[in-house]
């Protein structure tokens, strides 16, 4: 039986990134076709008499910490160099899946290749953070904007603290950990071209979507006479990069007669911890608008469905990038057309797939997208071409299957 | 009070306000200290930026000030601004982003105290210390190093003052050189008085038959003549230049302003005093950590010397990791730089988890500038090639070794330089070439020529081709030839000309000197050098070195600058 570990910088069940869920899906995926998979899930706190590692059901913890965010690198290399590498050693994987390398530092890398030198190492990609100091966002720090280069001389702007060669030492040193890595994997098409266009090696990315657990597609909502599709929903967390501010602005543009008959629910948290700038402005939107909009809190996985299926559209409104948002699957699964900003990975996945896109940071684009959306034959439309498929299952399970046998990918 | 009245009736008022204040503005030892407020429903943040408009990083603490939101009303931050920089108060602007998205940018000017000479302690101009009750003067300070003491100061003479002269116990004065100039700090204080302030400061090197050994300020005292009477005058401060040699060498240097042609006539006054600062002939200690084992023979020896940022190490060894052939080289780092022996230690340590390449680091006990510290690292190489290398070079070019080397091995090839890139891939070194600077006629220094060029601007016809003068940022050197011209000259202070006089030396005894266009690494150009304290006195070790190196080769660089 081909042996697989898992690396992730959280357990899904304690820390709901993109990043976690994804290599959690992927993981189960693949223990149901018969892999044997370990699962190692970074952690904070200290664990019982200071040991390196600990338990959650199957999954091992891994309690250690990064200490230079600037490198992305960590002095904690006895839990990397010594006791993890004990442990690889100890299970002795064909393929060695990492799915971050935060909290535990990029020398994650060196680390799995001296604990196994013949296993493949495959990385996934899943946001911009190895080439933007910005949380890996690809925004300009202070002024929001979209970035389209990491060079040295820009990010120096945004950090004015490290000079451009920091910036230079920083890409090459991350470049250098990244050699280990046999293949990357990356959810989206507009993440790959962007790390090839930087410095990995154009033949070693692969472009694979994330999978999901099945979902059972949900009926369109039944309408009233004369009624139209405008519920909507916004799924996510409320912090100044996914935009609610803008849908809510939006909102408040729409025609009286149309907001008349619009609710919108917000599915999701974090309004608590934002700055006092954003916390006030979103503030301020919800005041206008506050008789259409719903705040529903945030959600676990298993409500996802239901709560997905009250609304006509979900609206995705990020002011960054996105890679490949998982509630995009989500929605396309369960047959929820979508409406989101025209670029990078929401342009990718919604164009001419899955619902209409509007010019990304404009709520008065939004609104006229809106207007549009309500539509009940433009909602069939897209509702028809939703497919409840996962290709992404097939391309795992053999990009996998190659992997352990050696073979080409 | 009032003044925060005055501001708020006019922040208040109908003209569009600014909305901001500056209280202050203060040079530090390094840079610029900005006190004042923003009003935070206009202002965002504040901030300096360089002439070009990019940002100068700088620490702001913000610091609450209930006295400007009680006099205005309004949500007001108050802000105490530190950055390090060597521009002058003219090159640089203070920059308030506005909520609107909009940038104030203002020119600053100095306010506040008189600026004080730009030495570490000196004093601000303190006219209670004078030398009479008719005439004002102050002697901030004086330091002393063997039979030479230095005094800086000034004295409302109008520059008449005869036979000044600095006393001491137990040691006869031998020679005496002075410089006098105008101190526009004293100018400036004295604006409103009639007084001739020309001519005010005053720089005095003395030197004496035996040993100086100044317990305190008092056993020093200045005598001179003016209008037939005899005065006498004191100091605050003595030094013992034994100790500190970077602190000291400010000290000396701040004040003597090189680009006038009479005080740059006097440069041999300050020659001897920092020689006895930077001796060579103290060995300092050296401890060696061995990281893996090197290969018992290398082929190549690299010799990197530390200062300032041992973090270079971090990414030279992962970049060395995965691109060098660990059979080939060995690695030989030497920390010029005693504070940072744990840090480096501790980083060695790390380093030698994360890579296999091996390594060894040379600590030395004392700080002696790049020539030296490679000179000692060249001591332990076992390669019969060296490679010299800054620790802020990171290569480019796949097979960057093989390449240096297979010229290095020709019999009359001397030192192997290569391209040298920025980090946005201009160029940062293709060669040097002697050039005057118009500021110090007579003097030839290292020019880089096409320096910042895209590289498509710069293109090459012949790999390897003779080339003189290189830095020593990248070179490969027999280390038979470097050992024959005796090393590095020593002379040479904190790192300059020594890589050029080093070059001319090889070339004496008949090698010649090639660079390798095909041979590109990257140099971040002054990352390390930069950590020391900016400002004039840097400048003007420079200059002493390049007369020291002007006077030792004047007949070669003359016939070199001809031929250009």
């Amino acid at each position: 039986m081909k042996k697989i570990i898992f690396i992730s910088h959280g357990h899904p069940e304690l820390s709901k990134g993109g990043a976690e869920v994804a290599s959690w899906n992927l993981y189960k995926l693949l223990k149901e076709q018969g892999y044997n998979c370990l699962y190692i899930a970074r952690t904070d706190g200290a664990s019982h008499g200071g040991s390196t590692f600990s338990s959650r059901g199957e999954e091992v913890l891994f309690h250690t910490g990064m200490s230079d965010w600037f490198n992305l690198s960590t002095s904690h290399l006895k839990p990397l160099f010594t006791d993890l590498n004990e442990l690889i050693a100890q299970f002795s994987p064909d393929v060695v899946h990492l799915h971050h390398y935060a909290h535990m530092g990029i020398e994650l890398f060196p680390a799995i290749r001296k604990a196994a030198p013949k296993a493949k190492i495959v990385f996934t990609l899943h946001e911009f953070m190895a080439m933007c100091m910005h949380n890996g966002q690809m925004v300009k720090r202070e002024t929001l904007k979209l970035c389209n280069k990491a060079l040295p001389a820009d990010c120096h702007k945004c950090f004015p603290s490290h000079s451009p060669g920091d910036f230079f030492l920083r890409k090459n040193y991350v470049l250098d950990q990244f050699s280990y890595v046999d293949e990357f994997v990356s959810p989206s098409d507009f993440l790959a071209k962007r790390y090839v266009e930087w410095g990995l090696p154009a033949e070693k990315v692969h472009v694979i979507e994330n999978v999901l657990p099945n979902l059972e597609p949900a009926k369109p909502r039944v309408l009233n006479h004369g009624e139209k599709r405008t519920k909507l929903a916004f799924f996510g967390q409320v912090n100044p990069y996914k935009g609610l501010d803008i849908l809510l602005k939006a909102i408040s543009l729409l025609p009286e007669e149309v907001k008349e008959q619009i609710q919108l629910d917000i599915h999701g948290a974090n309004l608590d911890i934002q700055t006092s700038e954003f916390k006030e402005k979103v503030e301020a939107l919800l005041d206008d608008v506050a008789d259409i909009v719903d705040l529903r809190g945030p959600y676990e996985s298993e409500q996802l469905p239901s709560r997905m299926a009250e609304c006509d559209w979900v609206v995705i409104p990020s002011i960054w990038w996105e890679n490949s948002p998982v509630v995009i699957q989500e929605a396309i699964h369960l047959g929820r057309p979508l409406i989101g900003s025209n670029i990078g990975g929401m342009k990718e996945k919604i164009d001419g797939i899955a619902g209409l896109t509007f010019e990304a940071r404009s709520a008065a684009s939004l609104a006229s997208t809106i207007v549009k959306a309500i539509e009940p034959e433009v909602f069939d439309y897209w509702h028809a071409k939703l497919a409840n498929e996962q290709p992404a299952i097939d391309q795992h399970l053999k990009f996998i299957n190659q992997l352990c046998n050696n073979q080409e990918v | 009070m009032n003044k925060i009245k005055n501001v708020a009736k006019r922040l208040l008022g109908k003209e569009s306000p600014k909305p901001y204040v500056i209280d202050s503005v203060a040079r530090t030892s390094s840079g610029y200290c900005i006190v004042g407020w923003y009003a935070t429903n206009s202002v965002k943040r504040v901030g300096i930026i360089e002439q070009a408009g990019s940002p100068i990083a700088s620490d702001v603490t913000n610091i609450e000030r209930p006295d400007v939101v009680a006099a205005t009303g309004k949500a007001a931050k108050g802000f105490q601004l530190v950055c390090n920089t060597s521009l002058d108060i003219s090159e640089i602007q203070f920059v308030a982003s506005c909520t609107d998205g909009n940038d104030i940018k203002v020119a600053l000017t100095l306010r506040g105290e008189i600026q004080p000479v730009k030495g570490i302690d000196s004093t601000t101009i303190d006219f209670d210390k004078v030398a009479s009750s008719d005439t004002k003067g102050s002697f901030e300070y004086a330091l002393f190093i063997d039979n030479y003491l230095y005094v800086a100061g000034w004295l409302l003479d109008g520059g008449k003052a005869q036979r000044l002269e600095a006393n001491v116990k137990k040691a006869k004065l031998i020679d005496t050189t002075i410089i006098r100039y105008t101190r526009q700090d004293v100018v400036n204080a004295f604006a409103s008085e009639k007084t001739n302030t020309i001519n005010s400061g005053l720089l005095l090197v003395a030197k004496y038959d035996s040993t100086l050994l100044l317990n305190s300020a008092k056993e020093l005292t200045l005598t001179f003549e003016l209008e037939g009477e005899n005065k006498e005058i004191s100091t605050h401060q003595v030094f013992n230049a034994k100790k500190e040699p970077m602190i000291n060498a400010q000290r000396l240097l701040n004040a003597w302003q090189a680009h006038s042609p009479s005080q740059l006539a006097k440069a041999d006054m300050f020659i001897p005093i920092l020689d006895k600062m930077y001796s060579a002939n103290i060995k300092p200690s050296v401890r060696r950590l061995d990281f893996g084992t090197a290969p018992s023979t290398p082929k190549v020896s690299m010799v990197i010397p530390l200062y300032g940022r041992i973090d270079f190490m971090r990414y030279q060894l992962s970049n060395f990791e995965r691109f060098l052939d660990k059979t080939l080289v060995e690695v030989i780092y030497v920390l010029d730089d005693p504070k940072l022996v744990n840090e480096t230690t501790k980083l060695a340590r790390e380093m030698s988890q994360i890579v296999t390449m091996p390594f060894s680091v040379l600590m030395l006990g004392k700080n002696v500038g790049f020539g030296r510290a490679n000179n000692i690292g060249v001591e332990h190489a076992k390669g019969d090639t060296l490679l010299l290398l800054n620790s802020d070079i990171l290569p480019k070019t796949h097979q960057w070794l093989e390449k240096l080397l297979e010229s290095a091995e020709k019999d009359d090839v001397g030192i192997v330089g290569s391209r040298l890139l920025f980090e946005d891939e201009t160029l940062q070194h293709d060669g040097m070439a002697p050039m005057t600077v118009s500021e110090y006629p007579g003097l030839l220094f290292n020019d880089h020529p096409r320096k910042g060029w895209p590289l498509q601007l710069a293109p090459f016809t012949e790999n390897e081709s003779p080339c003189t003068l290189l830095t020593a940022a990248c070179w490969m050197i027999k280390k038979s030839d470097f050992e024959a011209v005796g090393g590095f000259d020593p002379m040479y202070i904190l790192g300059d000309f020594e890589d050029s006089d080093l070059c001319l030396k090889i070339e004496e005894i008949g090698k010649t000197n090639v660079i390798r266009r095909d041979v590109e690494l990257y140099h971040l150009e002054r990352q390390s050098q930069n950590l020391v304290e900016p400002g004039r006195w840097k400048h003007n070790i420079t200059v002493i070195n390049a007369i020291k190196y002007n006077k030792k080769w004047k007949s070669k660089l003359s016939a070199m600058e001809e031929k250009l």
